[in-house]
């Protein structure tokens, strides 16, 4: 593994190794916040294990206040659909980036999500791209 | 607080008003309506996330520009209403359902109900609900009355209505209309006692019944119902206690009726044909004996007498060998006919086999069963010579019951020896066995 990789400077959106590169830093969370795209890291169940700054920063949402709750229901429930938390849902193994809105103080935001899931890491992330 | 530093301060109170925004982003975050602001183009201007999540998946573009675009191809007239409202503010439409394809994979349509308000000149809110659930559940609750109803009318031979706890009737069904002939609006409010023979007392025939429903939880019974023309059918009826649903006070009962009396005419058929010898009509001999019993003790128990007559007729064979054995039907058929010309019906006659008879006489003396029989006796020798008759006479045995007797065996044996008596005596003659 590369010394970008560990520090996360290096990693971008499209990476096509992003699912590895992220499992990777998950010894050290505090380097997703050196990410330029918003980063939500959750358990399999949906629950926020990691909120990074990129994403605190453009939703408007501090960290503090979203780890622990259940990202799809709780914390963003425009994702509670069968567009997105019904993929993470069905699928064990899922790498797909989408066109999606969401909303910034209630301002309509065009964003691509690219969501990321491997049953066997035990943990998936939904990065946003704003 | 006094002493803080103005910077400090003032960080303290954006620090408060960012909180406050955060909670107030918060609920309408969390609201489970989709809030969305619009101008008059339908323009989203701003929208709570749970618009997002309920409109994305019919956003053919993946993005949430104009409301009014994006449920044209499902509701045209969202738009036309917002721009032809008059009025500066105002509500546009209030609950709007909307009807969105149904998505692959997934059951059925959504339905979502929308809330249109004109807060300014060029702003509109809208409020959009999923009630995919509840239209279902509103489209099963009518969809099962309807079926509920369809039932309820489809039913012919049962009468169904419902009564409140004072026996006035409630409901009434299609069937009832039918069946008792009364409308619906001719009987609601009427008391169920009118469709049921009137008992002569004062109380109330069908409030007991409602009473006994109550005690048992159901009550069934047999009987004749009474319909508006006064014609009379038989009917079963369940009752059942109806209570609410919510403290289980009982509101009244179901009143279920089903017409019998085509089955009851049939059950009928089938107890005469097993009752009965099916050339003559006469009992065969084992119903004969079973009536027989059943008369012996009740008028044991009444303390009145009984006779019996066996009769025999003469010479049969020769009737069956020299016309052959439709003329020996027809023979029987009418010693049958004349015997019945000289008693009760409620005498009993019935067929012994062969060509041998017998008859209970309730309530009458051996004098009076002697010239019964002699009556008889005489009839049968006449009809004999009428023309097409085939001639043939009867012996007949009298004796009556005797307080000796331990069995209608025993009375019955007695006459059979009278009649042998009888047929000693040259025939065509009555023979009276005397148990005193």
């Amino acid at each position: 593994m590369s010394i970008e990789y560990a520090t996360g400077s290096r990693i971008g959106f499209d990476d096509p190794r992003l699912g590895a590169a992220l499992d990777a830093l998950s010894g050290t969370p505090e380097a997703y916040d050196a990410l330029d795209f918003g980063l939500v890291v959750m358990d399999l169940d949906g629950t926020v294990l990691y909120y990074n700054v990129a994403e605190a920063r453009l939703s408007g949402i501090q960290a503090e206040r979203v780890v622990g709750l259940t990202f799809f229901s709780d914390v963003a429930p425009c994702t509670n659909n069968f567009l997105v938390s019904g993929r993470f849902e069905e699928e064990p193994v899922l790498d797909e980036t989408i066109e999606y809105v969401f909303t910034v103080k209630m301002r309509p935001k065009p964003v691509r999500l690219r969501m990321l899931k491997d049953d066997r890491s035990g943990r998936q992330y939904l990065a946003v791209k704003w | 607080m006094v002493n803080a530093a103005p910077d400090e301060f003032l960080d303290r109170a954006q620090t408060a008003a960012e909180r406050e925004q955060q909670d107030l982003l918060q609920l309408l975050y969390l609201c489970p309506v989709a809030i969305i602001k619009i101008d008059s183009y339908g323009t989203i201007l701003l929208m709570n996330p749970y618009g997002v999540q309920m409109l994305m998946p019919i956003s053919a573009s993946g993005k949430l520009t104009n409301l009014f675009d994006l449920f044209l191809p499902f509701a045209p007239e969202l738009g036309e209403m917002a721009r032809r409202f008059p009025s500066r503010t105002g509500k546009i439409c209030e609950e709007h359902r909307i009807v969105m394809p149904a998505r692959e994979g997934l059951p059925g349509s959504a339905i979502i109900s929308v809330t249109l308000q004109k807060v300014d000149s060029d702003i509109y809110v809208a409020v959009l609900t999923d009630v995919t659930s509840a239209a279902g559940r509103e489209l099963y609750v009518r969809t099962s009355e309807e079926r509920l109803h369809a039932v309820l009318d489809g039913v012919k031979d049962y009468s169904i209505c419902t009564v409140d706890t004072h026996g006035k009737i409630t409901s009434w069904n299609y069937a009832a209309e039918r069946l008792d002939d009364y409308r619906s609006d001719e009987m609601m409010g009427r008391h169920i006692d009118q469709l049921v023979p009137a008992t002569g007392t004062s109380k109330s025939p069908m409030m007991r019944r409602l009473e006994l429903a109550l005690r048992d939880g159901s009550h069934e019974f047999e009987g004749w119902r009474v319909r508006k023309d006064g014609k009379r059918y038989w009917g079963s009826t369940a009752i059942g206690v109806l209570r609410a649903k919510t403290d289980q006070t009982v509101i009244g009962y179901s009143v279920i009726t089903r017409d019998l009396t085509e089955q009851r005419r049939s059950e009928d058929r089938l107890r005469v044909l097993a009752m009965t010898d099916p050339l003559t009509g006469a009992l065969n001999r084992r119903s004969f004996f079973e009536n027989a019993k059943r008369e012996r003790a009740r008028l044991n128990a009444l303390d009145e007498s009984f006779t019996v007559l066996l009769l025999d007729a003469d010479f049969f064979k020769a009737v069956n060998d020299t016309h052959g054995h439709d003329a020996g039907d027809a023979t029987l058929v009418r010693i049958v006919a004349d015997c019945r010309q000289e008693i009760r019906s409620s005498d009993l006659l019935g067929r012994f086999g062969g060509e041998e008879f017998a008859i209970l006489l309730p309530g009458s003396s051996l004098e009076i069963a002697r010239r019964i029989a002699e009556r008889i006796r005489e009839r049968i020798a006449l009809s004999g010579r009428e023309s097409g008759a085939f001639p043939c006479t009867v012996s007949i045995g009298v004796t009556a019951c005797a307080s000796s007797d331990e069995t209608i065996e025993e009375t019955i044996n007695r006459a059979d020896a009278a009649l042998y008596t009888a047929k000693a005596a040259g025939r065509d003659c009555v023979a009276v066995a005397d148990p005193a």
